[in-house]
C-alpha cells in the first residue's frame, strides 16, 4: 500500500495531535491491559517488558554547568565523559549574517545548557526539538565552548583581520604529523561536552538545525572519557592514564599566568577572558603498541602503566626530581613526560592545560582499528606554551606509535556575561 | 678462606701457612647440596672476588653469582644477547640463572630499596665471537648500496632518453633494491634523516608534496606516475643519486658496527620493517602513483628474512621455534601477495578487492605477532624499568 506522505498533512489537525499524544502514559497502560487478558494465540503478538539499557540511569544526569561568566564553561570544569568536537566553516557572506549566526548559537547554547521544556511550535511545524532526550531537555552537565580559527579573522567579508589574536595562525605540520587537509583547520570549533553521549549529540543536532545558513560542518569527531580504572585518571587507548599532571587552574594566580588572556597579555582587548584552544586528532597505532613490551612502553612515556606513578616513584601523586637523574637512567631523557614538561624554572610558564578525550572511529585500509586521542588543550600563549611543548616532543620514541592527522589552532572566545551578551560580541564593536 | 674438596683437606692443613700467604684475596664459595636424605652430596666451589670488585663474578657456568654491598636491594644484570634480569639481593649475595650458557653478563646495576640505580658497572660492548655473523653486516650493506646506485644510473639514463614506461620499470627495480637493504626510513633506521630523504613520505612536511623537502624515491614516483613529468623526474633522480652517494660515503663500519651497541640499534629491524609496512604501505599512505606497494612488501619480507638468518644462531637457543614459525608466516605473506597480481601486474593496495587485501593483512599481522618479542630477547642496552 502506497501511502503518500502528503495524505498525513491533509488529515484533520485533531487526529494528528491525538497520535502525538499517545506517546505518553496512555499508550503504556493500553499495552498493559492487553497483556492481562490475552489469549494463547495473542502471545506472539504481545510485547516483552520495556527494554532499557542495563547501566544507563536517567536520574544519573549531571547537574547544570552555569553558562554565563567571564570565561566560557567547558574549560576548567572537570571534563564529563562524552564529547563532540565539531569544526564548522562559516558560510555567512556578510558581517551581519555572521553576527546573527553567533547570536543564534548563543541562544541555543544558553537554552540547552540550562535545560527545560522545548517550545511548542504548534501542529503545523516540525517539532522544535528532536525529542531524543525526552519531553524535557535535561542539562546533564552540557557545555558548549566556541573557538575561532585564524581563517575566520582572515576572511575579508567580515573585516576582523586587525582583531585577530596575536599568536593565532593556521596549524601547520610538525615533522611527525600527517595532517589530512579535509580534517584540518576550519573557522569555528565547537567543543560540546556532556554527561551522556545522547545529550551531546542532541545539542549538536539542535545547533546545526538553527545555524544551517550561517555555518556548515567541515569535520567532526566524537570522544569519550573512560571511567577511572580502578582510580586515578581515566586511561587512553595505550592503557596509560592520561592527563595526570595538569596545572592547578583553580588557583587564580596560576590561571592568570597560564590560562586566560588578561590585560597584561599583549592581545586585543576583546579577547580578555578567552584562551588559545589547540585541538589535534592523534591516531594511535594500537596494534603496534600492543606488540611492545611493557618496559619499553613505560620508558617511552615515563610512567608505570598500572599505577600511573612516574618512573622512580611509588604513587601517582609523587613527583620525580629530574635533577637527581641528570643522565636519565631512571627517567629517560627522551621519556614523553620529561620532554613535554622538564619541570624546571625555565619551562614552568610553558605548561599547557589539557582536557583530552579518546576516540574510536572505524578502521583504516589495512584493517587496523582507527582509534586515538582527541588532544585538546588551553593556554594563554599558543607559541610560548603549546608550540614549545610540541617542539620539545619532535622525534620522541613514541612518534612511531602515533600520527597527528588533523585538528587546528583556535581561540576560545571570552565568556557570555549575561542574557543580553552573545559569543564574541566585543569582537565586533 | 679457600674451600677444598675433602681429599684436599690434608694438603691444605700441611700447606696452610703457604696458602695464607698466596691466597690473600677474598673469595665466595657456593655450596651445592643435593641428593636424597641417605646419600646427600655436598659440592663446594669457590671463586676469587676480583679487585676492583664489580660485584659480578665471571664464571663459565650458570648460575652466575655475585656480591653487593649493604643497601643494595636488587641487582640488574645485562647480557649481550639475552634479556636483562633483575633479582633480589639477600645478605649481600645474589645469583642469576641465565637461559643460555653463551650469555655472559656484560654489565651490572645496583638498585636501592626505591628502585633507584646507585651504581652502574661496566657496559655491554662487543665481546667475543658470538657476534661473528654481524661483524661484516656493514660490508653487505655497502655492497647493496652500490647496487642501488647502479640501478639509479639506469633510471637516469632512461629518463634522459624520454622513455617513460622503461623509467617506471627502472624505478621499481631501484626502489626494491633499496628496500631489500631493510634500513630505509623508519625511526630505528640507522640511516636516520638521510634515510627519510631517500625514501620518506611527504607527511610532516609543510606544503606536503609541494615542499622542497619532499625528495627521494617517492618524489620521483610522483613525477613519473602522477605528474607524468620526465623533466621533474630527471631533476629529482639527480637529487636522489646525490643522496645515495652521500650515504655510501658514510663509514658504515662506524654506523653499523658489529658491536653490542650496534646490535641494539638494528636488531629492532626484523619487526620494525614489517610494522612500517603495515602502517605506511598496507594503508596506501606511501603510494604516490605507482601502485607498487605490494612489490615493496615483498622486498620488506626479503629484508626481514635476511636479518632473521643472521640472528637465528642467537635467537634459536633463546626462543626455540620462533625463527622457523616466522619463516612460515613470511611464506604466507608472499603467497597472499602473489594472489593479488592481475595478469602479472601489481595492483595498488587501495584497488584490491577487500578479501584479497584482508588476506595480505592477516598474513602480515600474524608474522608481526611472532616477530614482536625479538628486540626484548636481544636487547641489552635498552632501559629496564626498576622494580615496581
Amino acid at each position: 500500500m502506497n501511502v503518500d506522505r502528503r495524505q498525513f498533512l491533509t488529515r484533520t489537525g485533531a487526529a494528528a495531535v491525538g497520535v502525538a499524544g499517545a506517546l505518553g502514559a496512555p499508550g503504556i497502560a493500553e499495552a498493559g491491559a492487553q497483556r492481562g487478558g490475552q489469549k494463547a494465540s495473542d502471545r506472539l503478538q504481545a510485547d516483552g517488558d520495556l527494554q532499557k539499557a542495563v547501566v544507563n540511569d536517567p536520574s544519573a544526569r549531571l547537574p547544570a554547568v552555569p553558562f554565563h561568566g567571564r570565561h566560557q564553561a567547558g574549560i576548567v570544569n572537570p571534563p564529563p565523559p562524552a564529547a563532540c568536537f565539531v569544526v564548522f566553516n562559516v558560510t555567512a557572506s556578510t558581517r551581519g549574517e555572521l553576527i546573527g549566526t553567533l547570536q543564534t548559537l548563543t541562544e541555543r547554547a544558553r537554552f540547552l545548557t540550562h535545560g527545560g521544556v522545548p517550545v511548542d511550535l504548534g501542529p503545523v511545524s516540525p517539532p522544535s526539538d528532536s525529542g531524543t532526550l525526552g519531553t524535557v531537555v535535561p542539562p546533564d552537565g552540557l557545555t558548549v565552548t566556541v573557538s575561532f580559527g585564524a581563517s575566520l579573522f582572515d576572511n575579508p567579508a567580515f573585516g576582523l583581520a586587525d582583531k585577530k589574536p596575536n599568536r593565532l595562525t593556521e596549524m601547520t605540520s610538525f615533522p611527525n604529523d600527517n595532517l589530512q587537509p579535509s580534517i584540518t583547520g576550519g573557522d569555528i570549533l565547537l567543543q560540546i561536552c556532556a554527561g551522556q553521549p545522547d545529550t551531546a549529540i542532541h545539542a549538536l543536532r539542535d545547533i546545526a538545525k538553527h545555524t544551517r545558513a550561517g555555518m556548515q560542518i567541515a569535520y567532526r569527531m566524537d570522544g569519550f572519557q573512560a571511567p577511572q580504572r580502578p582510580n586515578g585518571v581515566p586511561r587512553n587507548h595505550f592503557g596509560h592514564m592520561d592527563g595526570i599532571a595538569n596545572p592547578n587552574v583553580t588557583d587564580p594566580y596560576v590561571a592568570d599566568r597560564l590560562l586566560w588572556i588578561t590585560d597584561k597579555s599583549n592581545e586585543p582587548a576583546w579577547a580578555r577572558g578567552g584562551t588559545y584552544h589547540v585541538f589535534r586528532i592523534i591516531r594511535m597505532f594500537i596494534e603496534f603498541w600492543d606488540r611492545v613490551a611493557l618496559n619499553e612502553q613505560q620508558t617511552m612515556i615515563g610512567r608505570f602503566r598500572a599505577s600511573g606513578a612516574m618512573l622512580g616513584t611509588k604513587s601517582i601523586t609523587d613527583v620525580f626530581d629530574f635533577s637527581k637523574d641528570p643522565q636519565g637512567k631512571i627517567m629517560p631523557l627522551t621519556a614523553h613526560i620529561r620532554l613535554s614538561n622538564p619541570r624546571t624554572k625555565a619551562t614552568e610558564n610553558s605548561r599547557i592545560f589539557r582536557r583530552g578525550y579518546n576516540y574510536d572511529n572505524g578502521i583504516d585500509l589495512a584493517g587496523n582499528l582507527n582509534m586515538g586521542l582527541l588532544f585538546n588543550c588551553f593556554q594563554q600563549d599558543l607559541v610560548r606554551q603549546f608550540v614549545a611543548n610540541q617542539t620539545r616532543l619532535i622525534g620522541e620514541p613514541m612518534v612511531d606509535y602515533i600520527s597527528p592527522v588533523g585538528g587546528g589552532y583556535f581561540f576560545a572566545v571570552p565568556g557570555v556575561q549575561n542574557a543580553s551578551d552573545w559569543f564574541a560580541r566585543r569582537l565586533f564593536e | 678462606m679457600r674451600c677444598l674438596y675433602a681429599s684436599q683437606v690434608q694438603i691444605e692443613h700441611d700447606l696452610l701457612p703457604l696458602l695464607r700467604r698466596d691466597y690473600a684475596q677474598r673469595a665466595v664459595c657456593v655450596a651445592e647440596v643435593g641428593g636424597d636424605n641417605r646419600a646427600a652430596t655436598r659440592i663446594e666451589t669457590c671463586a676469587p672476588l676480583p679487585a676492583p670488585s664489580d660485584g659480578m663474578l665471571r664464571t663459565k657456568a650458570t648460575p652466575l653469582v655475585g656480591l653487593a654491598p649493604d643497601g643494595v636491594v636488587s641487582v640488574t644484570a645485562r647480557f649481550l644477547a639475552a634479556p636483562a634480569r633483575t633479582v633480589r639481593v639477600h645478605h649481600n649475595f645474589y645469583e642469576i640463572v641465565a637461559r643460555s650458557l653463551a650469555a655472559k653478563p656484560c654489565g651490572v646495576e645496583w638498585l636501592d630499596a626505591s628502585g633507584n640505580i646507585t651504581r652502574s658497572i661496566a657496559g655491554c660492548d662487543y665481546q667475543g665471537a658470538e657476534l661473528g655473523p654481524f661483524v661484516n653486516y656493514h660490508v653487505d650493506v655497502g655492497r647493496d648500496l652500490v647496487a642501488v646506485r647502479a640501478d639509479l644510473r639506469t633510471l637516469a639514463g632512461d629518463i634522459g632518453s624520454g622513455n617513460l614506461a622503461q623509467a617506471e620499470s627502472d624505478w621499481l627495480t631501484a626502489h626494491l633494491a633499496w628496500l631489500d637493504i631493510g634500513q630505509d626510513d623508519g625511526a630505528y633506521g640507522v640511516f636516520g634523516e638521510l634515510g627519510d630523504e631517500i625514501d620518506g613520505t611527504a607527511a610532516g612536511l609543510v606544503g606536503g608534496t609541494a615542499s622542497p623537502q619532499f625528495t627521494g624515491f617517492h618524489k620521483v614516483e610522483l613525477d613519473l606516475w602522477t605528474d607524468r613529468s620526465l623533466a621533474a623526474a630527471a631533476a629529482d633522480t639527480a637529487t636522489l643519486q646525490q643522496l645515495v652517494k652521500t650515504l655510501i660515503a658514510i663509514p658504515l663500519g662506524t654506523e653499523l658496527v658489529g658491536s653490542g651497541a650496534g646490535l641494539a640499534n638494528w636488531v629492532l629491524r626484523p619487526h620494525e620493517i614489517l610494522e612500517d609496512a603495515m602502517r605506511d604501505t598496507l594503508t596506501g599512505n606511501d603510494d604516490y602513483g605507482s601502485g607498487t606497494g605490494l612489490a615493496s612488501l615483498t622486498a620488506d619480507v626479503s629484508a626481514v628474512r635476511q636479518l632473521l638468518g643472521l640472528l637465528a644462531p642467537v635467537l634459536n637457543p633463546l626462543a626455540p621455534g620462533l625463527v622457523a614459525r616466522a619463516d612460515g608466516q613470511l611464506n604466507a605473506v608472499i603467497a597472499a601477495v602473489d594472489q593479488t597480481q592481475v595478469n602479472g601486474a601489481w595492483v595498488a593496495v587501495s584497488d584490491l578487492p577487500p578479501l584479497a587485501r584482508q588476506r595480505v593483512d592477516a598474513a602480515v599481522g600474524a608474522a608481526l605477532e611472532t616477530l614482536a618479542p625479538i628486540p626484548d630477547l636481544l636487547t641489552s642496552t635498552g632501559n629496564v624499568a626498576p622494580l615496581t
